[in-house]
């Protein structure tokens, strides 16, 4: 076992190494310069030459690609250009933010879709099947941009019943940050909701036809001991696959979300970043939402394993 | 009126004229022979140097109709009125409505695009937080006023290439150290070392020719004659708020955020950039602000329509600036007072001169004339702008020459005489570049929908700013293009980079000798009158020439619930709520 995750780590590294090599590559390409940005259309050519020398950027690439990442092996993420702070400081918060959005979403949509894949797969043929699969197939095609801006106007703005905008004011206890949560969470979880019920289903129907359940419910033994015992066991092994999967788009990937409902999270945050072409903040924040997606892949495989006895990853 | 109190005024007149200066006996002059109103001698006046107390002595002995002041704005027009009931006070800062009980007001900004720092800050979010804590020399208000903060007085030497500034001795920084002549002095040479994007040297200013005289008077020594300066050195130019020497000496990018240091009434209490800043009232700050709410907290917004869901929420008690299409859902509402104020700010749509086809004049006349400008003002703006005329002097601008050229209106069948006489008759097909600003991509829309109504079809590339300013913007070959130039209380800027033959901002590539001798004249001009005259020679030429079309200029829209008064706010992006209050 501690050879395989060893393994995953070392796999881990040099995917976000990779990673890290591409963010850097994106980041050169994107038009316009550093200095450009910060001081604006009207600014002098000399005022921006003499920023891009200020900030390093006029530097051969190589040499700006190695300070940062020599750095960042250390733990030093660097400077962010465009907001003059360090790294970590923007990116701690930013993080914080997204994984109590992400978090909220993921206790909400985990729970139901599991529980609506698994009806729905007991009851295949029936209107709650149909319910759940066509239900959860349209509310998963709905852009987030499309059903929150209807959250906001039904539920913000004309019924007055919670917030639209989701950053608390400061100081806020928990219940009130929770509640300034729930809006922005909703439209993840009609966009996830589809797709983890649907696998769900497909699971549980696949186990349900198995000859392991068959002759486990021959033998005797009650369903609901069966269903709990062998079907779910195994029918949530590709479940978890892909719950894991989506552990980096709540964390890194709601840039419509949070700049609709005013939210600063880590999508945000690298949306500024790569507005700004601030390299240090972009590609730090990508390598943090990569380990992030890594982490959670390699949580999934631990419990893929656990799960099930066919697989031995030692 | 008795003699006796004529004769008296008339003294004190006398004594005023022997201690001012040509260029303000000039001013003097004007006035008394009817050819200034009294709102264009209050803000000439305050230009350069009379104060108020002064120019009140002059308006009595002047007119027989003295009292009070002037109050109606530049232009200003209120859509709904707010009840802001802020006064600015004779030579000094703000005074405000006093307020009952501890009162915190709520904004809501755009996100400042960089970090707040007096060199870098170049957009509205920035310089709207920068403003808070710190304080210029000068500001230039609504009314197009230079009003007296940190300076109290002003005035310039005979030929307009001396600026002498007298700061107020009680003004104090946050850490109770006296505002001096010597932090002038290094503000002004800490932005320009910096590389500010409002470089010193578009304004004539030397930075080594900027000397403090004594603790209390700084002299700047212009390239040229400027007689319109003292908007230079105020909010106008919003790196320059004064920040003391020690800021300065050890500055570096970021080093602003540590410390929020300022003359301000506002103190900061705290900054996430992004998410939100608050201020605290400042209890021992310079100035009148007994009235000042104790609290300020400020949300950004990344997209408006976040902000506009806060206000319709009740989260925020103000939007100081909100475009036509935010503020569409609050227009009717009765939880939402909208008001608006009439500004400088205009759209160029530009074409490249130096080739063709662009480089007919009849070409671009022709394109001009097919524009609907009311339909464009109403579409685009919901009304809140007034129609340009191709030039970018502001018809609220004193040196506006009403009489110089009729306004340009829609004529296709002229237009399409000149696209034939041009030898275009069979057609046009150019690029039209712009970038993702307000209602701009809409516009180019519309420009390129009834440009294609006399033949000459218009393909519209839209980009993000850097794109476009990186790519487009000077680089434009064979083809037209569309950018924004915010409000500015003078319009020397306007009409400098953007036109002069050898000017950093020149998309049209346009050269003009004629016109290059002209823009000489007016920025050395020392008095409206002759301003004025070269205004209308230069509106006439620009009209002919079209290097760019002005369609509209645009109004600030603001926002505010019905229970919050006393918003200030410039077409340049400031705002003040030192002078608001809470009721209900």
């Amino acid at each position: 076992m501690s050879k395989f995750v060893l393994r995953r780590i070392g796999l881990a590294l040099i995917t976000l190494f990779v990673l890290s090599v591409l963010v850097f590559i994106g980041t050169q390409l994107l038009p316009g310069d550093v200095g450009r940005r910060i001081l604006g259309p009207f600014a002098t050519q000399d005022a921006v030459d003499a920023l891009n020398a200020r900030l390093g950027t006029d530097r051969p690439v190589l040499i700006q690609y190695w300070d940062w990442i020599s750095s960042a092996v250390t733990g030093d993420l660097g400077f962010s250009i465009s907001f003059s702070r360090p790294v970590t400081e923007l990116l701690g918060r930013a993080l914080a933010n997204s994984l109590k959005l992400g978090a909220l979403a993921f206790v909400i949509v985990v729970p139901l879709s599991l529980a609506g894949g698994i009806l729905a797969a007991l009851k295949r043929g029936t209107l709650i099947d149909r319910i759940v699969t066509v239900g959860g197939l349209s509310a998963t095609v709905i852009p987030e941009f499309v059903s929150g801006i209807v959250l906001i106007v039904v539920f913000a703005v004309f019924l007055g019943w919670l917030p639209g905008f989701a950053t608390a004011p400061a100081g806020s206890g928990f219940v009130t940050q929770l509640r300034h949560l729930i809006l922005p969470a909703i439209p993840l979880v009609l966009v996830l909701f589809g797709y983890i019920a649907r696998i769900t289903r497909a699971g549980v129907i696949e186990a349900l036809d198995a000859d392991y359940t068959r002759t486990a419910i021959l033998k005797g033994l009650p369903r609901s001991t069966v269903i709990r015992r062998d079907v779910l066991r195994n029918a949530l092994l590709p479940t978890i696959a892909v719950i894991a999967s989506q552990v980096g788009y709540l964390i890194g990937g709601l840039v419509v979300v949070e700049v609709l409902f005013g939210y600063q999270g880590v999508g945000k945050l690298l949306f500024d970043a790569a507005r700004n072409a601030d390299f240090p903040l972009l590609a730090s924040g990508v390598l943090v939402v990569g380990a992030a997606f890594q982490v959670s892949m390699l949580l999934a495989d631990l419990a893929y394993s656990w799960l099930n006895p066919k697989i031995r990853l030692s | 009126m008795d003699r006796a109190k004529q004769r008296a005024r008339m003294e004190r007149l006398d004594f005023i004229r022997r201690r001012s200066n040509p260029v303000q006996n000039h001013v003097i002059d004007e006035l008394q022979y009817g050819k200034l109103t009294r709102r264009e001698f209050l803000r000439k006046g305050s230009l350069l140097g009379l104060s108020f107390p002064v120019m009140g002595v002059i308006l009595a002995a002047c007119a027989e109709d003295t009292a009070g002041t002037t109050t109606t704005g530049a232009g200003a027009t209120t859509t709904t009125v707010a009840g802001a009931t802020t006064t600015t006070a004779a030579g000094g800062g703000p005074t405000t409505t006093a307020a009952a009980g501890p009162m915190t007001v709520r904004t809501a900004l755009p996100a400042p695009a960089v970090g707040i720092d007096p060199v870098l800050i170049n957009d509205e979010g920035g310089l709207a937080v920068f403003g808070q804590a710190a304080e210029y020399l000068i500001f230039s208000d609504d009314e197009l006023t230079p009003v007296p903060v940190l300076a109290e007085s002003w005035e310039p030497n005979a030929d307009g290439d001396v600026w002498t500034f007298h700061l107020n001795p009680s003004a104090t920084f946050h850490d109770g150290s006296p505002v001096t002549a010597e932090d002038v002095v290094a503000t002004v040479q800490g932005i320009a070392e910096g590389n500010a994007a409002s470089a010193f040297e578009t304004f004539g200013v030397d930075p080594g020719a900027v000397v403090a005289v004594d603790p209390q008077t700084v002299e700047f020594t212009l390239t040229q004659p400027n007689g319109a300066f003292p908007f230079f050195m105020s909010s106008d130019n919003y790196n320059a708020a004064i920040l003391p020497v020690s800021f300065w000496e050890g500055y570096a990018e970021g080093s602003y955020e540590q410390s929020f240091i300022g003359s301000g009434p506002w103190v900061n209490e705290s900054f996430e950039p992004g998410v939100s800043a608050a201020y605290v009232k400042n209890e021992d700050y310079w100035g009148d602000n007994s009235g000042q709410p104790d609290r300020m907290e400020i949300t950004f917004f990344a997209d408006e329509a976040a902000a506009v869901t806060g206000f319709q929420e009740g989260r925020f008690d103000t939007v100081p600036h909100i475009s036509y299409s935010g503020a569409t859902p609050l227009l009717e509402s009765p939880d939402a007072n909208v008001t608006s104020i009439s500004t400088a700010q205009h759209r160029q749509i530009y074409f490249d001169t130096s080739a063709p086809p662009f480089d007919d004049p009849r070409v671009r006349q022709a394109i001009a004339l097919t524009l609907n400008r009311p339909s464009l003002i109403e579409g685009l703006l919901g009304g809140f702008g007034v129609v340009g005329n191709d030039h970018p002097i502001w018809e609220n601008y004193p040196m506006y020459n009403p009489d110089a050229v009729a306004q340009r209106e829609e004529d296709l069948a002229t237009a399409q005489q000149l696209l034939d006489a041009a030898g275009y008759g069979d057609g046009i097909e150019a690029p039209l570049d712009t970038l993702v600003f307000f209602e701009v991509e809409d516009l180019a829309q519309l420009v390129a929908g009834s440009a294609a109504q006399i033949g000459v079809n218009l393909t519209v590339g839209v980009y993000d700013s850097g794109t476009y300013y990186n790519d487009y913007w000077l680089a434009a070959a064979n083809s037209m293009g569309i950018v924004n130039y915010g409000h500015r209380g003078v319009p020397n800027v306007y009409l400098g980079a953007p036109l002069l033959s050898d000017g950093t901002w020149n998309a049209s590539h346009w050269v003009n000798e004629d016109y290059d001798a002209l823009f000489d004249q007016f920025a050395t001009a020392g008095d409206l009158d002759t301003q004025r005259e070269i205004a209308g020679q230069i509106q006439t030429l620009l009209n002919e020439e079209v290097p760019f079309i002005v369609p509209y200029y645009v109004d600030h829209i603001s926002v505010s619930s019905p229970s919050f008064s006393g918003l200030e706010v410039t077409g340049m992006g400031h705002y003040s709520v030192v002078g608001g209050s809470l009721s209900g």
